[in-house]
């Protein structure tokens, strides 16, 4: 039978978990956050509890201390955003792929090598800039361009038939109008600015500022999941190929 | 027949040249200084980065860590005094540059925040010379609990700034609060001031070291030594901790009976500084004691969630040439596909919104907003010339100038227009009004129609001798009628 401090304690948890589905929220400015999360640390049964909670929610807790808590969607948990979350229904069909393509640019332009995934991640990592996310991506689909250069344009089908390379894709938006709504420039820039709207950038102000700052929760979700779920994913979809 | 020991080199060796390659950022930052842009030329960088890493390691640790602008504070003093010695005048901007580049140095903003790299040789036991690598950070941004990001100094160079590097913190700590103690004891205050500090850094190195096992456990419990060298770290600690404690006591208490036995003002401050930086180091030691309470509970939740976590098959990617290059490559279905299922782990947990029953009928309730529409239609503006404004003067000083200038037959100056006004007993308005007019007839603005000159008879040009008034002056004009001047 449950007691009425089982109860207790169960609120407590789920109360942790919603402090920390506040990217902006910081233990340092909310008493309560702070308590909760000295709790977790100092015991045992209430950091097991909270654990057992956020698995049922489909939520993993990558980190947790004085920064807060660092919550990741499992696979498709109700917490994980989708495309839609993401920018509103458009119409245009390259939309969901490009700003798929750029989130991903912006975490490679961040970590550029294997190796600065494994620093530590108070370390700040130095501020991106909107033109070194599209100069990494626009160098890519060139060398992709100079590489296909021989093999003959895609057939008209192949779109349809979702074979169109995503470079191409990328490339085509990439001659559009460079003020456009719709340019690449302006699709980086949303996705930076989505990324700081869910805590995982910051703009820094004044005269020695340049460009989009990582935040730790930022860099704890690369470091610690995503680089390396992309990479599962990648070469899912890649080993069936080098098999045939 | 057993091979000698190597007698041409030997650990402290490398040890001793791992020292000096921590130095060479220094040097480098030296080099760059003098062969940077001269306005910049007289600041020793040398000296300021020493101090800046000294700013730093003060605040490290405390609630409010070190920024770019309090290392601007501490170090202003160095660059004014820099600029007098150099006899230029001392200017902020030029201040916060220096600063920066200082601060660029340190963090090597030249290799991307990078660890700094160096390269060394040494002898193995067998004689033989081996290349290797040397890497190390000195200064880094740090993400402090705040959301901020601070300053922080790496071991390496908190090593650097204490002058420790082979020592045991704990026995210099012991000797530092030894040699305080003995110099108020002694009645040299000043050196027990520097002491003082030296014990606060110690304290400051040992908690780092206690929150570095931390943070090592936490990411990864099997690289720390948890079996033995952990524990003994930790009993050690908490023995330190209350050794401490207790000589911080006793140094406290002969500050505080010095204190009421001096007269002289300088060691009175001196000795009272001495009791704050012992309070601070207390402070620090009762934080460490939380910090080593939670150190096992750390240890035990690293475990047992890291217990259950598949170890990692594969090693970290590279992002670039092993998921970007190969996405865009893909068909843009199967990239799609990878998009959708990876990509929202880089934006992390976020909350789905659910409806409010009681803001969903305040929401349907609402009066229709027009839907933003992609293209606005542009109505055409009405556009006309605005009513002139109310004019400056009264209508009877325009009317009292206008008639003044409409009597001007011969050519006459403007001083004398302006002494015929005055003798005729005319206000400051009378005199301001007629010089302005005068002005807009020399030189008519004549983009603007209600400016344009009133009499358009009136021809004023420039005499080469200055005007003669009390109240204006400039050069002298001189009026006439427009034909007369023209036959």
């Amino acid at each position: 039978m449950r007691t009425s401090e089982d109860i207790q304690d169960a609120r407590a948890a789920a109360t942790l978990l919603q402090w920390g589905l506040r990217p902006q929220a910081r233990p340092a400015q909310e008493p309560d956050y702070r308590r909760l999360i000295d709790r977790y640390l100092d015991e045992a049964d209430f950091r097991n509890l909270t654990r057992a909670v956020a698995d049922g929610l489909g939520l993993s807790l990558l980190d947790v201390g004085d920064h807060g808590l660092v919550l990741a969607p499992s696979m498709n948990s109700a917490f994980s955003l989708n495309a839609a979350d993401f920018r509103s229904p458009s119409g245009y069909a390259d939309d969901r792929l490009l700003d798929g393509l750029v989130q991903i640019a912006i975490a490679t332009t961040v970590f550029p090598r294997a190796r600065d995934l494994e620093d530590d991640p108070d370390l700040a990592r130095p501020p991106v800039t909107v033109s070194e996310v599209s100069a990494q991506l626009k160098a890519l689909c060139e060398a992709l361009s100079h590489a296909n250069r021989d093999t003959p344009d895609p057939e008209a089908s192949d779109e349809a038939q979702g074979l169109y390379e995503a470079w191409r894709v990328y490339q085509r938006r990439l001659q559009g109008a460079s003020r456009s709504r719709r340019s690449t420039k302006r699709v980086i820039e949303h996705g930076l600015d989505q990324l700081r709207a869910h805590g995982c950038f910051t703009r820094p102000t004044g005269a020695a500022a340049a460009g989009w700052r990582p935040t730790r929760r930022y860099q704890i979700l690369v470091q610690d999941l995503a680089a390396t779920r992309l990479y599962d994913e990648v070469q899912r979809v890649l080993a069936p190929c080098a098999g045939s | 027949m057993e091979t000698p020991p190597n007698s041409s080199w030997s650990e402290s060796l490398t040890r001793r040249l791992r020292v000096l390659l921590h130095t060479s950022p220094l040097h480098d930052l030296r080099r760059r200084f003098l062969r940077g842009p001269a306005s910049m030329r007289h600041y020793d960088a040398l000296a300021l980065a020493t101090r800046a890493m000294d700013a730093v390691v003060d605040r490290s640790g405390l609630e409010e860590e070190a920024s770019r602008e309090d290392v601007l504070r501490v170090l202003r003093p160095l660059l004014e005094a820099m600029d007098a010695e150099a006899g230029v005048r001392p200017r902020a901007a030029r201040h916060a540059q220096v600063i920066d580049r200082i601060i660029e140095g340190l963090r090597n903003d030249a290799d991307k925040q990078r660890p700094f790299s160096a390269e060394y040789t040494e002898l193995g036991a067998d004689g033989a010379a081996t290349r290797r690598l040397l890497e190390f950070r000195l200064l880094s941004d740090t993400h402090h609990p705040s959301g901020r990001t601070a300053l922080r100094l790496s071991n390496e160079a908190v090593n650097l700034t204490l002058r420790l590097l082979d020592l045991d913190i704990e026995d210099a700590q012991a000797a530092t609060e030894a040699v305080v103690r003995s110099q108020l004891d002694r009645g040299r205050f000043e050196e027990a001031l520097q002491s003082a500090r030296q014990a606060r850094f110690q304290s400051l190195r040992f908690q780092q070291k206690v929150m570095q096992v931390a943070r090592e456990t936490r990411r990864d419990v099997d690289r720390m030594d948890w079996r033995e060298a952990i524990p003994e770290l930790i009993n050690d600690a908490l023995e330190h901790v209350a050794r401490r404690l207790e000589s911080e006591q006793s140094i406290l208490s002969v500050a505080e009976e010095r204190l009421d036995l001096l007269d002289e003002q300088d060691a009175r401050v001196a000795v009272a500084t001495v009791g704050d930086l012992i309070r601070d180091c207390r402070m620090r030691h009762v934080e460490l004691h939380e910090e080593l309470m939670k150190l096992r509970g750390v240890f035990l939740d690293a475990q047992a969630h890291q217990a259950f976590v598949p170890a990692a098959t594969t090693p970290l990617p590279e992002l670039r040439r092993q998921v970007l290059e190969p996405l865009l490559s893909m068909g843009r279905g199967d990239a799609q596909g990878v998009i959708d299922r990876a990509a929202p782990a880089l934006l992390g947990a976020s909350a789905p919104g659910l409806p409010r029953l009681t803001s969903l009928v305040g929401w349907l309730l609402m009066p229709r907003r027009a839907a933003p529409k992609d293209c606005v239609p542009v109505a055409q503006i009405d556009a006309a010339v605005a009513a002139d404004p109310p004019p400056r003067f009264p209508a009877g000083v325009r009317g009292y100038v206008e008639t003044l200038l409409e009597s001007v037959s011969e050519p006459v100056s403007l001083s004398e227009l302006l002494g015929r006004a005055r003798r005729e007993g005319a206000g400051d308005e009378v005199l301001e009004l007629l010089v302005l007019t005068t002005l807009q007839h020399f030189a008519p603005d004549n983009t603007h129609q209600a400016s344009a000159p009133a009499l358009p008879n009136l021809l004023v040009r420039r005499l080469d001798t200055p005007l003669m008034d009390p109240d204006f002056s400039g050069d002298e004009l001189e009026l006439q009628e427009a034909h007369r001047a023209n036959q």
